[in-house]
């Protein structure tokens, strides 16, 4: 399978996942003004919360990931198209880097690891079940 | 675009990012400026979680670098060229790269992507790059074999003929793979 295959697919996987927990998921979300607008994955709006989830498949989450991320959600919350809602982020990709696993923590940005669709199942629900 | 490498300092990493934010401080840039390049909302506080961003390169535009704080084992850094070109992107890591080497701080660079819209760019394979550039097809129809089946049917076998049928072959190779390292696409994978 390649790349942009297990990209879309995980992508699948996560919002199914999302949508059976009750939440309405939204793909390739525009984020931020025209000039500097970048795409999310999937947005997945909760009655009180709204969660911006992406997906790296292939490859380990960065600090620019976990910038990126911070970004967004920081563009989110002032946006008035979610309404006021808690906003968070989640990247779901293979591993951390180690500067990146620092930033998230102190971020609050959740990363889920895993590689295979098991793995990112069982880690999401356990983060579904916690909240 | 973007450009990623994790990069492990074989003598510490906050000595040689010292060392090195030393040495770069002549295209040193706003942080805060930098990182508007990279993403959509940037305040103080996003800004100072990066060490340093600096501008340089071969190319017209220049690509934007940031130097990510690193732990004691490992630092990244990633870049954005303003063309949205790999061949630039290409170049002025190359001109970054022998800026850090004219300091010998020895380093080994993993985990190196090249990204478009949050999305790896790989190599095409040299077998697709020989394709796409239908290299083979050109040696096929103009040079080489037909050359080679011609001079067999005119003077028939000999070890000459075969020795320089195969240094051609060797020498064709070489080039061939010289312009993939040098221009080979990057695709989705």
């Amino acid at each position: 399978m390649s790349l942009s295959e297990k990209h879309d697919a995980t992508v699948k996987l996560v919002s199914n996942i999302f949508q059976e927990a009750g939440y309405r998921v939204e793909f390739n979300r525009p984020i931020g003004p025209s000039n500097r607008r970048q795409y999310v994955d999937i947005v997945a709006l909760g009655p009180k919360d709204a969660l911006i989830i992406e997906v790296k498949a292939g490859m380990k989450t960065g600090s620019s990931d976990v910038m990126a991320m911070e970004s967004f959600v920081r563009t989110a919350m002032t946006s008035s198209q979610l309404g006021g809602k808690k906003v968070e982020g989640i990247i779901i990709s293979q591993g951390t880097l180690d500067p990146a696993r620092i930033l998230s923590k102190e971020w609050g940005i959740q990363v889920i690891e895993g590689d295979t669709p098991q793995k990112i199942k069982q880690s999401l629900q356990q983060f579904l079940e916690k909240r | 675009m973007e450009f990623r490498t994790e990069v492990t300092w074989k003598k510490g990493t906050q000595s040689a990012l010292e060392k090195l934010r030393e040495h770069l401080k002549v295209f040193e840039i706003n942080k805060k400026t930098a990182l508007s390049q990279f993403y959509p909302k940037v305040d103080d506080e996003i800004a100072s979680k990066v060490l340093f961003a600096i501008r340089c390169g071969d190319s017209p535009k220049k690509s934007i670098f940031i130097f990510h704080f690193g732990t004691k084992d490992s630092s990244e850094i990633s870049g954005r060229c303003p063309r949205n070109f790999i061949g630039d992107l290409k170049r002025d890591w190359r001109f970054l790269k022998e800026k850090i080497e004219e300091l010998n701080l020895k380093y080994k660079t993993t985990h190196t992507k090249i990204i478009l819209n949050s999305e790896i760019l790989e190599k095409t394979s040299f077998s697709s790059y020989i394709r796409k550039r239908e290299i083979l097809a050109f040696l096929i129809s103009t040079t080489g074999i037909p050359s080679l089946t011609s001079a067999l049917v005119a003077v028939g076998f000999s070890w000459t003929l075969l020795v320089t049928f195969f240094v051609g072959l060797i020498c064709w190779s070489v080039i061939s793979y010289c312009g993939y390292c040098w221009e080979g696409d990057y695709v989705f994978k």
